[in-house]
């Protein structure tokens, strides 16, 4: 199968406006679980965005590449964070930072921010698809947001996650394609840190008997 | 040839890993202690014969190119090998402290060798790819190895610190993959895509690298991989991490780990020179080299813990590389050369002797630790030792590579730069050794004692009690030392060509 640039490049920027949408949506919900489920949807979306820009470009390892961070970070991550959900009593973010309404605002500020400061860039390889730069850097951004204003250790790890779909984003659509061996490396990279974080929030459990990054204040100067 | 002592360096650690967590399983520590040992020696051992290769005959590829390695390769694969050595071999002595203590998570032994296996195998597998996306592959996974390591004792505070890394880390690394994709980009080869990030096709086709780009490439591997060397404003997981990280751990992290992550940041570098000019990359080395030195310096004067201490004069020493690397030329590239070689070697002693002496005395506070030399000879000489180097008294390679970086900076004419950085060294150099007195001939039980009331609980409220340690450990903690300090008096002519090896690559034809 193989699809035309133009095709290529409009499903692109539809996925790209949803994977903006969707980080919007992890940065503002305070509930653990659709957080989770959220995040997995849009690591799908990019997932979806390597095999789309695979098919238009015939680079085959970039659909192998996409197909396999679908299985990891749409349904490998989803189900480890979940068990780590299920452990704890928390299902909500209760006191975040800043307030859903100032993160609301600050990640709809992050969009607009991010289209005007890459509103210059060319990049070789952009197929046509002008909105995935833009999406790419605000959903990185939307990522440190969510870490820097969460105190669940969930929500971080969370962050991390939306954060590299950034990362993987602009790797599958603006430079098209990374030696497999590096994507593969940093897609198992990413799953060794996901359950080291599932180890230590085991552990966080089992010392603090919370999952609230407020016990984390001992360390200073 | 070249593609055997590379499968032995790569493998020869992680079969050891995993026989080591198979024994550690089965409940045999000494078993795991004696494979894991085995794996990483043999592997150091290669490793030391294959940098030694290419130091005398020059570099050498293997893999289709995917491998290679030059004399910068070889030196930190050498300064790997070396500390890592002095981390094994600290090892079977934290551990069994921890035994008798009681502070250590029962039948988790093979789960430490494997770990710090898995470790040291891939800060030595990190110098040897020709990738700077399989480089970042590496200090990714060294990151997270070194993560669960962190956390190993499972105190709250260990807990804490791992978690911080592990986040931090992530994130920090995560800068250095973008600033990898975008030189990616900038090489714009897409479709000859296997060696567009080699260093070495990088560097030889520098001018053909969209400029923009690469500009962009380096500000994110310097965030990135700034992260992991301890660059301030990006280093407030360091001294969590390498406090609060079992002694030989913090060795291996500060020793080696900060010295790898520095070695794939001089890589972008390199290329960013070949594609540049050195003028970009150069100046934000040394504005975040000064940086982290100004940064490091009122937590040194500062500091009430011990290892926290160790850990920002780790901060100081790296800004200092970091600073010498920018300043370029090649007096001050010498002196980088010969600073991070040594500053691993007494950071690992040092650590080694301060972990001691904090779990024998079950707390970090300096306070707590006085009158170390009387109470614990061989850790308290060896600390003080190491301070001495640390804070670049002569005669030591610490001295000399200091008094070098600082006159190579006035020579390539950074000299308010190095002007500030003298300052800096010398008012750290105080503060260091203010405190390292107070550890060595204070008086532990006196007021500071008293008034340091810890969550650790510190055994007891009089005087510790007496230590010996065999004479093996006495050895590890001196011998690195020694070393140094011979480095600052005589440079047999061996290492002097590979010296010049190493500066001639550093200099990018530019120096």
């Amino acid at each position: 199968m193989r699809l035309d640039a133009a095709t290529a490049s409009s499903l692109i920027d539809a996925f790209a406006a949803g994977i903006v949408m969707l980080g919007v949506y992890i940065a503002v919900t305070r509930s653990l679980g659709r957080m989770i489920w959220v995040t997995a949807l849009q690591s799908m979306l990019v997932g979806a965005s390597a095999v789309v820009v695979a098919l238009a470009t015939g680079i085959g390892h970039l659909a192998v590449g996409g197909a396999l961070a679908i299985a990891v970070k749409g349904v490998v991550v989803p189900l480890v964070l979940g068990n780590i959900l299920r452990q704890s009593a928390v299902r909500t973010e209760r006191r975040p930072i800043v307030s859903p309404r100032i993160s609301f605002l600050l990640a709809v500020a992050i969009v607009f921010v991010a289209t005007d400061a890459t509103a210059d860039a060319h990049l070789g390889a952009t197929l046509g698809a002008t909105r995935a730069l833009p999406a790419a850097i605000s959903t990185l951004l939307t990522g440190l947001l969510i870490v820097m204003t969460r105190r669940k250790t969930l929500s971080l790890v969370v962050g991390l996650l939306v954060f590299e779909n950034g990362i993987a984003l602009a790797a599958f659509s603006l430079v098209y394609a990374m030696p497999l061996v590096v994507e593969l490396g940093a897609l198992f990279d990413l799953l060794i840190v996901v359950v080291v974080a599932w180890v230590y929030a085991r552990r966080m459990l089992d010392v603090f008997g919370t999952l609230s990054t407020d016990e984390l204040r001992n360390l200073r100067g | 040839m070249t593609e055997g002592l590379v499968l032995v360096i790569a493998l020869a650690p992680a079969l050891g890993a995993m026989a080591a967590w198979l024994a550690g399983k089965r409940g045999d520590a000494r078993l795991a202690m004696v494979v894991a040992s085995a794996g990483m020696l043999l592997a150091f051992a290669v490793a030391t014969g294959l940098a030694v290769w290419v130091l005398a005959a020059g570099p050498q590829s293997a893999f289709g190119g995917l491998v290679a390695v030059d004399a910068f390769g070889a030196y930190v694969l050498l300064l790997v090998a070396a500390v890592a050595s002095v981390a094994v071999a600290a090892s079977p002595g934290y551990l069994a402290h921890g035994r008798a203590a009681g502070s250590l998570p029962p039948l988790e032994e093979g789960t430490y060798w494997a770990l710090l296996a898995l470790f040291a195998g891939g800060l030595a597998a990190i110098p040897l790819v020709d990738n700077l996306g399989l480089v970042w592959v590496g200090i990714e996974a060294t990151t997270v190895v070194s993560a669960m390591l962190v956390g190993f004792t499972r105190s709250p505070r260990a807990i804490e610190a791992a978690w911080k890394y592990l986040i931090l880390g992530s994130i920090g690394i995560g800068f250095a993959l973008l600033g990898t994709m975008l030189l990616f980009a900038a090489s714009g080869t897409a479709a000859d895509s296997s060696n567009a990030l080699a260093w070495t096709y990088l560097v030889a086709h520098g001018a053909m690298l969209d400029p923009g780009l690469v500009r962009l490439a380096f500000v994110f591997a310097l965030v990135g991989y700034g992260t992991k060397v301890g660059l301030a404003p990006f280093h407030t997981w360091l001294p969590d991490a390498h406090s609060q990280a079992p002694g030989p751990i913090s060795a291996l992290l500060s020793g080696a780990g900060l010295a790898v992550a520095l070695y794939a940041l001089a890589r972008f570098h390199l290329v960013v020179v070949a594609a540049l000019g050195p003028a970009f990359s150069s100046t934000l080395l040394v504005v975040f080299g000064l940086l982290s030195l100004a940064v490091a310096l009122p937590f040194i004067v500062a500091q009430g813990d011990l290892k926290r201490l160790l850990a920002y004069s780790s901060i100081e020493h790296l800004g200092l590389a970091t600073l010498a690397l920018g300043f370029g030329g090649r007096m001050a590239l010498l002196g980088f050369a010969l600073h991070l070689f040594c500053h691993g070697l007494v950071k690992a002693s040092a650590f080694v002797a301060a972990g001691r002496l904090v779990e024998e005395a079950g707390s970090h506070r300096i306070a707590r630790l006085g009158g170390s030399l009387g109470r614990s000879p061989a850790a308290g000489r060896s600390l003080l030792g190491a301070s001495l180097l640390l804070s670049g008294l002569p005669p030591s390679g610490i001295f000399v590579a200091e008094l070098a970086i600082l006159f190579g900076g006035v020579a390539a004419g950074w000299t308010l730069a190095a002007a500030t950085a003298a300052v800096l060294l010398a008012l750290a150099m105080a503060g260091l050794l203010f405190h390292m007195a107070r550890v060595a001939v204070g008086t532990g039980g006196g007021r500071g004692a008293r008034e340091g009331v810890e969550t650790e609980s510190p055994r007891g409220s009089g005087r510790l009690p007496r230590v010996t340690v065999r004479p093996r450990t006495a050895l590890i903690m001196a011998l690195p030392l020694a070393l140094v300090v011979a480095a600052g008096l005589w440079t047999p002519p061996p290492v002097a060509a590979a010296l010049d090896q190493l500066v001639a690559i550093l200099g990018g034809g530019h120096g």
